[in-house]
């Protein structure tokens, strides 16, 4: 007889599929800031003048720990969302990641902010070295911030619905991705906020 | 019939003092690499030859030999490192700035879509000021107005001449792209980086006319960018240099009897770089 | 009844879908498939038309070599007067034409191709499991290649016209040029993206879905082949994408991460000169060939995996030394991130740092000699059936011995500096390119088109296709090594500018007329390829006799796979076994079951 035979098993690993991807994924992703930081290390080094003196005279560092603080929290949150899918407390997973979700509009919001000011001081991308790097790696990161809150408001509006929303692997795999944007924040913030001799 | 496989004579004629080295090496690596195409061709014709199908002979069932591995990992190990070393010091001779021999000439060259720019210290055999800020298209050197070494230095394109049994020194950069100067008969090929002074230096052996080639994709005309090198005997060498000096001092007088200016002031290139300039 | 030929009964039957899969639309099946077979043909039949594209484009670029002010026959015409004005090629379109060859060939062939066709097919098959980890993922990966290629053409038709700073796009030319590199730019970051997707599925059906009893160790090379790759392009092609994403900033947006101070540029897009400099030419070449070094084994190593499994099986005896060639390829694999220098001797990096990157480069030859050796010893002592699978990977073996030989001279920094950019370099990638890694490819069309398509290519036809194509091959790329070492700049769209290379024109003649041949002979292919797909006899499960499983599967399989519980019982090169009369082992049939060997197809030897 010859029937397609069902030859799922469970992952050799003994890691979920999507996990396994996300973290390769992350992995990719490493890489891929690190040209960045690289290239910055690089032309900082070559450049160190106009960084320390646009860093310091043109960067707002209250907003940035604003933001900071932000991305932290939003962090613990969603691992709090997970705990409690997990644990199907219906109501606290909802909180948390409503929590989770304003935190990161936050963090927008505020970036919004930071960037409008700074047009408005014309200062773009194209400035000087320093501001390319700026906008560079906020902007990506940005996105990044981006690419978590559309599956992040996907789950959070599906679990309102009746059938609720119940697939604790796929957000604790959000969760993962959203850690690692946390982290790169990490970097970002004193790199481009806090990296400077301070001028007399 | 086999003078076919004897790369060696394709390459140009070879004028330069450690050319000779370089094209010795690569000699040296073609007769290594012409006997390993030799045994692993051999190799390889032997056995598909030998152990074509044949009826009722059954292949065997080896999975291997660790002794073979282990010589075939360890011999090729050796032997390319070896090479490795073995070319470096050549490598270090041609490119190294700290073993760069003490120069009787130095000039200028410039690459800039699509022609080579040189530059001579003027009657006063020093080469004057220069400084970016002050490049312009018709002053891509940036020759520093203010100083009289610079005023009367010597500028020429896509042209120049050198003497013979001399150490030159090239002090080589670019106005826009990459550009490559490649002197195929000197066996001197560097990229000019935009922003970067490279050194390059050779010593021509024999006098006559060479080419120089642009050896790095710079645009639509880069097929184009060539220049020509004239070596001369010394005193050649000397009388047309001469004569380019008088040149240039009458050209300068001629201008200041019309009033302009010894370097042409054009608008600078660049524009709007103070911060919090719109546009 | 041997197990063997009961399945090859119910082949008939296992044909196509399977009773309880209920059979899913045209759309499904044919267009959005999620079956890794379907993606797998797809990439085939897209890389193999950017082929012909590509091929065009390098024949053009031929003819402008040889014929620099001749009006080129027939398509001349068709161009327009910006192009070719009275059909004779110009300067600025030849620099387009080769930015475009280079581009699609690496980008949207050959990666594709040794990636996206043979991954896609092979790695559920010879796993021995039903379909990727993520079908979606995947089948998003391939669809995502056609906008991309789009964008990397994008400045078709353009007043500006085409990308035209080559492959390697280096700044400051390819930050001052107009949209179409803008577009370009942004297509090989879409590609990038396609590609690192592809990756990360592969690595995780790998590591997740192998069959019952298919450890690591047992692995066919195939698999390691595209495991290993996998992991490259995961960790080397962010960091392109990085720099290009940094190079679209430049190009676009006026930053200056490439561009130097006061230079006497004006940008293509909008004539103005904005950028404020700070910023260093050096530093895209860098990540670039950090990515771009590995890139190039990205586009061999599964070709490698392929050749490996089609000469065992074809030479009927066990690949030499498995375990080594898993460990040279790993070795190929992280060597290959330490290299990348080797690019930059010429470049002004420091001369120092590029003789640390000499060493490296040479010790990277070590691993592909230990591959070489292995691959004769594999033949040694064989049975050797020359079918036109095994003829295809023996043109690899030995077009990659003579172009990986001549990577020896330039990874010696001394000697490179008069070949650097010459025709010397552009005849050592065409030889590992398209002599090794493009005829592996062949190979495994040859190879696995039963299992994709149910039905046999013509063997006479298969071996015509090799013949010409390794006659013509080495006649177009042999003679380039002679020119180059003459001088002969690459990229120059006409080289009659020089007296040096005057000379070497009637050579340049005879290669462009080679390559016509070349680009003729792959008629044999594509007509072989639609001759039997109609008429071409029906394929029998296992046609090669070979050991992994794939051949288990049915002709042709359907959604699913395979129609018998797969367990692998050994490693998948067991072949001519001592105390057995049949000369060869399956992976999956059980040790007690006895295997009566299929008479040989009459058409293989
Ligand atoms: C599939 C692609 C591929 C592969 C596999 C390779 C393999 C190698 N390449 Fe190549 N290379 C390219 C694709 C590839 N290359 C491309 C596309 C470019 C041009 C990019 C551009 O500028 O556009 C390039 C350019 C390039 C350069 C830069 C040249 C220049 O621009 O000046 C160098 C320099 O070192 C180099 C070196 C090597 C070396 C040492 C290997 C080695 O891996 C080769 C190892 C193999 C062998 C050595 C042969 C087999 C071994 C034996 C037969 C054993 C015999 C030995 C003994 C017994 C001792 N390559
Ligand atoms: C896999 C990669 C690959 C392949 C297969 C090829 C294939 C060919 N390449 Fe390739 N080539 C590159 C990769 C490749 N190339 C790269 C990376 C560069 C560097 C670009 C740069 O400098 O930036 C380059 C550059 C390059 C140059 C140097 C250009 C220059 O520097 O000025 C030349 C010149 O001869 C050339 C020629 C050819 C030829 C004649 C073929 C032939 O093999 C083509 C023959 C094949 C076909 C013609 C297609 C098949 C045809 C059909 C299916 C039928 C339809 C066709 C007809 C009607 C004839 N190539
Ligand atoms: Cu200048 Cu090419
Ligand atoms: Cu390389």
């Amino acid at each position: 007889m010859s029937v397609a035979l069902d030859l799922r098993h469970e992952p050799v690993s003994g890691i979920n599929h999507g996990k396994l991807v996300m973290w390769i994924f992350l992995a990719s992703e490493i890489m891929f800031f690190s040209g960045f930081f690289g290239a910055f290390i690089v032309l900082r080094n070559a450049n160190i003048d106009i960084f320390t003196e646009s860093s310091a005279t043109h960067l707002n560092v209250a907003l940035a720990t604003l933001n900071t603080v932000f991305l932290i929290s939003s962090s613990l949150t969603m691992a709090l969302s997970i705990y409690h899918l997990e644990r199907n407390n219906k109501g606290l997973f909802q909180t948390f990641l409503g929590l989770t979700l304003m935190f990161a509009f936050g963090f927008l919001v505020v970036k919004y902010f930071e960037y409008s000011h700074k047009f408005h001081d014309g200062i773009f991308p194209r400035t000087n070295i320093f501001f390319a790097f700026y906008f560079l790696m906020t902007g990506f990161h940005g996105l990044h911030v981006l690419g978590g809150i559309i599956p992040m408001a996907w789950m959070f509006v599906r679990s309102f619905t009746k059938k609720g929303y119940t697939n604790a692997k796929r957000v604790e795999v959000l969760g993962l991705y959203w850690h690692f944007v946390d982290l790169v924040w990490i970097f970002l913030f004193p790199a481009l906020y806090l990296l400077f001799p301070t001028l007399h | 019939m086999f003078s076919v496989l004897d790369f060696l004579r394709y390459f140009p004629e070879n004028v330069s003092t450690f050319g000779f080295e370089l094209d010795r090496l690569f000699a040296v690596i073609w007769y290594i690499t012409l006997a390993i195409f030799f045994l692993t061709y051999g190799l390889l014709v032997y056995v598909l030859v030998k152990y074509r199908q044949k009826p009722g002979v059954k292949a065997s069932g080896s999975h291997g030999n660790n002794m073979l591995e282990f010589t075939w990992t360890i011999l090729p190990t050796f032997l390319f490192a070896g090479l490795g070393i073995y070319t470096d010091n050549a490598w270090e001779v041609t490119k190294n700035e700290q073993r760069i021999p003490k120069p009787d000439i130095e000039i200028e060259v410039l690459g800039k879509q699509f022609n080579w720019m040189f530059r001579y210290p003027g009657a006063d055999g020093v080469l004057g000021k220069q400084s970016p800020k002050f490049r312009t298209v018709d002053n891509p050197f940036g020759l520093d107005a203010n100083d009289p070494n610079a005023v009367d230095d010597i500028i020429m394109e896509n042209e120049f001449h050198l003497p013979i049994n001399k150490n030159i020194l090239v002090r080589l950069s670019s106005v826009d792209v990459l550009h490559s100067f490649f002197l195929p008969n000197f066996r001197v090929k560097q990229d000019a980086l935009p922003g970067n002074w490279m050194k390059v230096w050779f010593n021509g052996i024999k006098a006559g006319k060479y080419e120089l080639a642009c050896a790095e994709l710079c645009g639509a005309s880069h097929y184009n960018m060539r220049g020509v090198l004239f070596m001369h005997a010394q005193q050649d060498y000397n009388t047309w240099y001469d004569a380019e000096i008088s040149k240039r001092t009458q050209q300068l007088a001629a201008f200041a009897a019309e009033g302009k200016p010894p370097i042409p002031k054009t608008v600078n290139a660049d524009i709007g770089k103070i911060v919090g300039s719109h546009h | 009844m041997s197990s063997v030929s009961v399945h090859a009964e119910h082949d008939v039957h296992a044909d196509h879908g399977h009773g309880h899969h209920h059979e899913p639309s045209f759309i499904r099946k044919y267009i959005f498939s999620t079956d890794h077979k379907t993606i797998a043909k797809q990439f085939m039949v897209t890389t193999l038309f950017f082929l012909m594209v590509g091929g065009l484009a390098a024949l053009l670029i031929r003819w402008k070599i040889a014929y620099p002010d001749q009006a080129v026959p027939i398509i001349g015409s068709l161009l327009p007067d910006s192009w070719a004005a009275e059909g004779v090629i110009q300067p600025g379109f030849y620099t387009q034409l080769l930015t475009m060859h280079g581009a699609i060939m690496l980008f949207l062939v050959i990666i594709p191709m040794v990636n996206g066709f043979i991954g896609n097919f092979a790695i559920p098959l010879m796993i021995g499991t039903d379909d990727m980890a993520l079908p979606t993922l995947n089948m998003f990966s391939f669809w995502l290649n056609i906008p991309a290629a789009m964008l990397l053409m994008g400045g078709f038709g353009l007043e500006s016209g085409m990308a035209a700073g080559g492959w390697t796009t280096y700044p400051p030319l390819s930050v001052i040029s107009g949209l179409g590199q803008t577009l370009w730019i942004a297509g090989l970051f879409l590609v990038g993206f396609s590609s690192i997707m592809g990756a990360i599925n592969y690595v995780t059906t790998i590591l997740n879905k192998r069959a019952k009893g298919m450890t690591l160790f047992r692995m066919p090379m195939t698999i390691w082949a595209l495991f290993i790759t996998a992991i490259l392009i995961t960790l080397g092609t962010p960091v392109l994408a990085a720099s290009l994403a940094m190079l679209f900033f430049d190009n676009f947006l006026h930053t200056s991460f490439f561009i130097p101070e006061h230079l006497l540029i004006t940008s293509a897009l909008d004539g103005t000169n904005l950028w404020s400099g700070g910023g260093q030419p050096l530093l895209f070449q860098h990540l670039f060939w950090f990515y771009s070094h590995p890139a190039v084994y990205i586009m061999i190593v599964p070709s490698m995996g392929a050749v490996s499994d089609i000469i065992s099986t074809f030479a009927r005896k066990p690949i030499f030394g498995y375990k080594a060639m898993v460990f040279a390829i790993m070795g190929i694999g992280f060597l290959g991130f330490i290299v990348w220098g080797h690019h930059m001797f010429q470049s002004g990096m420091s001369p120092l740092l590029g003789t640390t990157f000499v060493l490296s480069t040479i010790v990277i030859a070590v691993p592909s000699a230990i591959k070489v050796f292995n691959w004769l010893g594999t033949l040694w002592g064989g049975s050797i059936r020359f079918s036109s699978a095994m003829l295809c990977a023996l043109a690899f073996v030995s077009m990659f011995i003579i172009g990986g030989l001549s990577g020896i001279f330039m990874a010696s920094a001394a000697v490179d500096i008069y070949i650097h950019d010459t025709y010397f370099i552009v005849a050592h990638f065409h030889y590992v390119l398209f002599g090794a890694s493009l005829f592996g490819v062949f190979g495994a069309i040859y190879y696995w088109f039963p299992k994709l398509y149910g039905k046999m290519l013509n063997e006479s036809w298969g071996r015509k296709h090799f013949f010409w194509s390794f006659v013509f091959f080495n006649l177009t790329f042999f003679p380039m090594h002679m020119i180059g070492l003459g001088g002969h700049m690459r990229r120059i769209a006409d080289p009659t500018v020089y007296d040096f290379l005057k000379p070497f024109q009637p050579m340049n003649a005879f290669i462009t007329w080679a390559a016509i041949g070349l680009g003729f002979s792959q008629f044999f292919l594509l007509a072989n390829i639609f001759w039997s797909l109609k008429y071409g006899q029906k394929a029998p499960r296992n046609p090669w006799r070979a050991n992994t499983l794939e051949w288990a599967a049915p002709p042709h399989p359907g959604h699913g796979n395979f129609d018998t519980d797969i367990t692998v019982y050994r490693g998948p090169y067991e072949f001519s076994q001592e105390g057995r009369d049949s000369d060869y082992y399956p992976q999956w049939v059980p040790p007690e079951e006895e295997t009566v060997p299929e008479k040989e197809p009459a058409h293989v030897h």
